[in-house]
């Protein structure tokens, strides 16, 4: 799957990284055989640890406008020039994908899944009070001045809420744009499920107590 | 040790858990003890997700300073940007 995700984005001329987060599979030499930055993580900290590793390295390296996707191919990155079109024109700090922008983008989610992303809507507007209507959808573009803000904590699923959270502790001025989500076999097996979920909740739960 | 020697005096002689309950308004001793091992069971797992947090944080940042030390970039990333033009 990596490897026909960065053919496809390897062309738009964009500095690509990589974060491998602990896999055991043979992701490192696909992602060698590519124009790309290569990080790997010796160990599996979750979706939020690697965005956070990613975010960091490429502050480091420099980068303007940060756009970060899954690595699975379900990401259109196509558009990703339409994605990062309001930062480039100073309209916003953060543009966030979401699939329930266009009828046809929705069409597309399988019943199951709604449940799951309507729940974390649900979740992360009344915890953070920023209310997207996508709010776990990986395909995001930022400012550099608006990742500066960014310190994920949460390495798991839990990370989307606490973005949102920190993007409104922040003032960062954000846009949903609509965005297609291709659901392979491998990404439905990958991708979150109701128990995951509540686990989230739980989670937070726990956060927002213990703090 | 205190709750150890407590315990050994409560095996030996019942009859003071249920005095002592009575005082706190429950039935029994063996209740009473129920409840005390709720709230400590309660309190130690609170103790351990804390602990367990902080590990966690630990690896995180252990992880994230590795894979950042040990990047690997692109050989010829700045002959290709040349060749697009970026």
């Amino acid at each position: 799957m990596l490897g026909s995700t960065l053919s496809s984005v390897s062309p738009l001329g964009y500095s690509v990284v990589v974060v491998d987060d602990g896999s055991s599979d043979t992701t490192g030499l696909v992602a060698k055989q590519f124009p790309v930055h290569y990080l790997r993580h010796p160990v599996n900290l979750g979706p939020g640890g690697a965005l956070q590793t990613g975010i960091t390295y490429a502050l480091r390296k420099g980068a303007e406008i940060l756009v970060t996707f899954d690595a699975d191919g379900q990401h259109p990155v196509h558009q990703i020039p339409a994605l990062i079109a309001p930062i480039l024109d100073g309209e916003c700090d953060v543009v966030l994908g979401s699939r329930f922008l266009d009828p046809a983008d929705l069409a597309l989610i399988p019943r199951s899944k709604r449940l799951v992303l309507k729940i974390g809507r649900v979740v992360s507007g009344l915890s953070t009070g920023v209310w997207l209507t996508d709010t776990h959808n990986g395909f995001r573009a930022f400012s550099r001045r608006a990742a500066e803000h960014i310190n994920l904590q949460e390495t798991s699923f839990t990370y989307a809420t606490e973005l949102l959270g920190q993007m409104q502790k922040a003032n960062l001025c954000y846009k949903e744009i609509p965005s297609t989500i291709r659901y392979s076999d491998y990404a439905r097996r990958k991708g979150q499920k109701i128990s995951n979920s509540l686990n989230i909740v739980l989670d937070l739960v726990l956060r927002k107590v213990l703090k | 040790m205190a709750m150890m020697g407590l315990g050994i005096l409560f095996v030996v002689h019942p009859e003071f858990t249920n005095s002592i309950a009575h005082r706190l308004g429950v039935q029994r001793g063996a209740d009473l003890m129920f409840y005390f091992f709720l709230v400590g069971a309660m309190y130690g797992f609170l103790i351990l997700y804390m602990r367990q947090r902080t590990l966690q944080e630990s690896l995180v940042k252990l992880t994230r300073s590795f894979a950042l030390e040990h990047a690997i970039e692109p050989p010829s990333l700045d002959q290709r940007d040349e060749l697009s033009g970026q």
